[in-house]
């Protein structure tokens, strides 16, 4: 089930919010549980076991982490099986026909490929889960002894299929104590719209067209059309995911709970690194702290330096598909921050700031290339169609029209992706009147709400020349 | 804190009241706006759930029966419309029409069905003499007033380089006599389909290819029965009411022909005396009244006793045609392949009986229809 499905707006959330709130204090997790386990369910009515296998393996793991307490090797142990299956289960879904895919192609085995679907949200909620055992083997939270509590935890519905990747540390306190207030939830009503308002209105919109040209012949792509569509597909995915987490945060602020932000203008990023502390921040830091550092970090060799940096960028690559691509498009990024590491950071930093920001923007836009295309030829070709070198023509009559059509949502996606509107909001709060700023908040709020349902609503609006009987 | 109860408030109110109206409001069966059925209420069961249909069908019928669905659908458009969209639903919003955007046809499309008409020409050559018709649509009529530079494939080659691949046929230009009237009222400001007028013309293309003496416009009395037609084209835009139609039924002033008008829908047939449905024009496809719905076979009778006997095989274009042709035919079937699935001979057509054959289509239809290839079957 999608945030902006009907059956969520209109069915799942009402419900589940009244129950809810009515309900005391004790069992709210318990609504949380169930909540969330149906909310998978309605997605995934079969791979929900597969999540609670998860749940039940992190579970017991915890627990006998701190039965052993005293016992460092046991410890240790119950970690690793615990990682073991965790990465197991997830190499099995998510994996297994990539994995077996090449084994067969380089050693010319015929071994069976089960081809299984991949479960929705299966690499958020695995590091979410795998965040618990981890820090609970390094102390730095406590176990928890509740299943209803820990189910809960994993199955949140706001965070369970598309991050942001909460670890348990972040809600640990929460889980357990959280405040749920009319102020709070009207932050998160706000938030909600917004992430809604930008997957409906922002990402669907500028995505149809880069559907249109990511399915056009790339040796006659004009160079206009070929940008116009790699910028829409940049606009499209900053705006469905950061829409998603932005859901997700304001749906937790309405449950009582303080998810960590997951973007924060990436786009506005003046070089590749930080391009990477901007967006999906918690992935970024769940690699930090769970692989990164353990390797070493920074304080190692420069040869060292560049192993770690290569295999946490190769990991990250594959955490987004299982597909060579997806690696290439880490390794890409490992690459240039290893290189602004070394040295072209400090380069950077003496150019003017615009210069910064154009260097980071294309190189992030053709890493959108690589994501986008599965395989080497078309990114060779359409890296081709947006330089020219395809011999086509430089535009044609349906790049005007592409561009004409699309201008003004181009625009808006652009002004949305810098913070000026949050430094207009300040400026009216602090300079005029803070009732002022609140009002135009609000008006800005219910015109999104309301524009987001007309898009909701008309999903199946779909007309027939001839009736069909 | 006033701003933030009043979110509170509006949000809340939404998302129970919409489902709780239209919960308590009855379902309808039929979206006559959209022209089909809506989606029933889903049904609960293991395998409903485990192959997700449920969980599906339950997203569509909420859909379907949401409250003011239309209303917010309406909304919609004049939002996307205000935010300077010029192609809603893949109809261009012109300044004083909506026109229909035909995609570049398949290639493989367009030559089975040449394949097709050149070997029913083949097969009857000597017998039914065959003429083929494609008439372009608004789009290349009005292609320097679409919006923005948009574009569109170019059928007045497309139908010339067709009209090249075929064999043993007559064809007939109706680029030409469209194009040069092209500030008349041809076509429908809100409908993919062209006016009575516009037809018209095309019959005094088609006249000669036919062999026959087009009657001259003052000829007909001309009805004027609806001014308020919003046809499929504002379906899918959903704007401009104010681009509403007007609908012309032609009669011929020295007494209509039509004797006898038979729809054949599969063993069902209903006989009328007139080619116009006029009941239809209380409805919202108002276009239906040439003809009523699209039936597989409908043949008309007339009062003209010379023996002359045309079959035609068509799309909807050719249900407005009808008013000008059965002045020179006893006999005029009608057939839509599209809708046809039992041989001819089962409406009892035995195309030997027919002098003359017509394949009247719009390239809209005609580039995206495969029902060509059941001619082979006829």
């Amino acid at each position: 089930m999608v945030f902006s499905s009907m059956t969520f707006l209109f069915g799942f959330l009402p419900i589940v919010l009244l129950i809810y709130y009515i309900s005391p204090k004790k069992v709210k997790n318990l609504i949380i549980m169930i909540s969330g386990i149906l909310f998978y369910a309605w997605g995934e009515p079969l791979y929900v076991f597969v999540m609670l296998l998860t749940i039940l393996v992190d579970y017991f793991a915890g627990l006998l982490m701190d039965r052993f307490d005293a016992f460092p090797k046991r410890r240790l142990a119950i970690l690793i099986v615990s990682v073991v299956l965790n990465l197991g289960i997830l190499c099995v879904f998510k994996y297994g026909s990539f994995l077996i895919q090449n084994i067969n192609a380089l050693l010319g085995t015929e071994i069976f490929d089960p081809q299984l679907p991949l479960p929705i949200g299966i690499s958020f909620y695995t590091f979410q889960a795998m965040s618990y055992t981890i820090d609970l083997y390094r102390r730095s939270i406590r176990v928890q002894k509740s299943i209803i509590n820990f189910t809960g935890y994993v199955t949140l519905f706001p965070q369970l299929i598309a991050g942001p990747i909460v670890r348990y540390s972040d809600v640990e306190e929460q889980i357990n104590e959280r405040e749920i207030s009319m102020s709070k939830t009207a932050d998160g009503i706000s938030i909600f719209i917004r992430g809604l308002a930008k997957k409906l209105i922002l990402a669907n919109n500028i995505g149809a067209v880069w559907t249109l040209v990511k399915c056009m012949d790339y040796q006659t792509l004009p160079v206009l059309t070929a940008w116009i569509g790699i910028l829409a597909f940049t606009f499209q995915i900053y705006y469905d995911f950061s829409g998603y987490s932005d859901m997700a945060i304001g749906l937790g602020k309405m449950l009582g709970f303080d998810f960590p932000a997951n973007f924060n203008h990436p786009y506005l990023s003046k070089s590749v690194s930080e391009f990477w502390r901007r967006w999906h921040m918690t992935l970024g830091s769940w690699f930090l702290s769970y692989v990164y550092i353990p390797l070493g970090g920074n304080r190692v060799g420069k040869l060292k330096l560049v192993r770690n940096t290569l295999i946490v960028w190769m990991l990250t690559g594959l955490w987004h598909g299982a597909s060579w691509n997806f690696v290439l498009w880490g390794l890409y990024f490992g690459v240039l921050i290893l290189l602004e590491k070394l040295f072209l950071g400090k380069l950077l930093q003496k150019l003017p700031r615009v210069v910064q920001w154009l260097y980071a923007f294309l190189l992030v836009v053709f890493g959108w290339v690589l994501f986008e295309m599965t395989s080497l030829s078309s990114i060779g070709s359409f890296f081709g169609a947006l330089f020219g070198v395809n011999g086509a023509a430089l535009f044609d009559r349906q790049s005007i029209y592409l561009f004409l059509s699309n201008i003004l949502l181009f625009i808006v996606c652009a002004f949305c992706s810098t913070n000026v509107s949050r430094r207009i909001y300040h400026f009216v709060r602090d300079k005029w009147a803070i009732w002022c700023a609140n009002a135009m908040r609000l008006g800005l709020d219910v015109v999104l709400f309301a524009v987001s349902i007309c898009y909701v609503v008309t999903s199946t609006y779909n007309p027939f020349l001839y009736f069909n009987f | 804190m006033a701003s933030k109860r009043i979110l509170l408030a509006l949000f809340f109110a939404v998302i129970f009241l919409f489902p709780i109206v239209s919960l308590i409001v009855p379902d309808e069966t039929f979206s006559e706006l959209e022209n089909r059925t809506l989606k029933s209420a889903p049904t609960l069961s293991a395998e409903t759930i485990l192959d997700k249909s449920f969980m599906d069908d339950t997203e569509t019928y909420m859909a379907d029966h949401i409250v003011l669905r239309d209303e917010i659908a309406k909304a919609k458009s004049a939002i996307e419309l205000a935010a300077g969209k010029r192609e809603l639903g893949g109809v261009y919003v012109c300044s004083d029409k909506l026109v229909e955007h035909i995609d570049t046809p398949d290639k493989t499309v367009t030559a089975q069905n040449a394949d097709a008409i050149n070997a029913f020409a083949e097969k009857y050559k000597g017998k039914i003499d065959t003429t083929v018709m494609l008439v372009p649509t608004a789009e290349t009529i009005y292609s320097s007033s679409l919006p923005m530079s948009a574009p569109y494939f170019d059928q007045t080659t497309y139908i010339k380089s067709f009209y090249d691949t075929l064999q043993n046929v007559n064809t007939v230009d109706a680029y030409a006599v469209l194009s040069a009237h092209q500030n008349e009222y041809i076509y429908y400001r809100t409908d993919h389909h062209w006016t009575s007028y516009g037809a018209y013309l095309g019959y005094t293309a088609l006249a000669k290819s036919l062999n026959l003496k087009a009657a001259t416009h003052d000829m007909f009395n001309i009805e004027h029965v609806a001014n308020d037609f919003l046809g499929t084209l504002y379906s899918k835009a959903l704007c401009h009411e104010d681009f509403a139609d007007a609908i012309d039924l032609y009669t011929y002033s020295q007494g209509d022909p039509v004797s006898e008008v038979v729809r054949y829908m599969g063993k069902n047939t209903q006989t009328y005396s007139s080619l116009f449905f006029r009941e239809n024009l209380e409805g919202k496809d108002k276009y239906t009244v040439f003809l009523g719905q699209n039936a597989p076979v409908v043949k008309i009778n007339t009062n003209i006793k010379n023996g002359k006997k045309l079959i035609v095989f068509k799309d909807s274009y050719a249900n407005s045609m009808m008013q000008f042709l059965t002045l020179h035919y006893e006999e005029i079937a009608v057939v839509d392949l599209r809708y046809l699935n039992v041989p001819l001979s089962e409406y009892q057509i035995d195309l030997n009986d027919y002098q003359q054959a017509l394949f009247l289509y719009n390239v809209g239809t005609f580039t995206d229809d495969q029902s060509m290839r059941k001619l082979a079957g006829c």
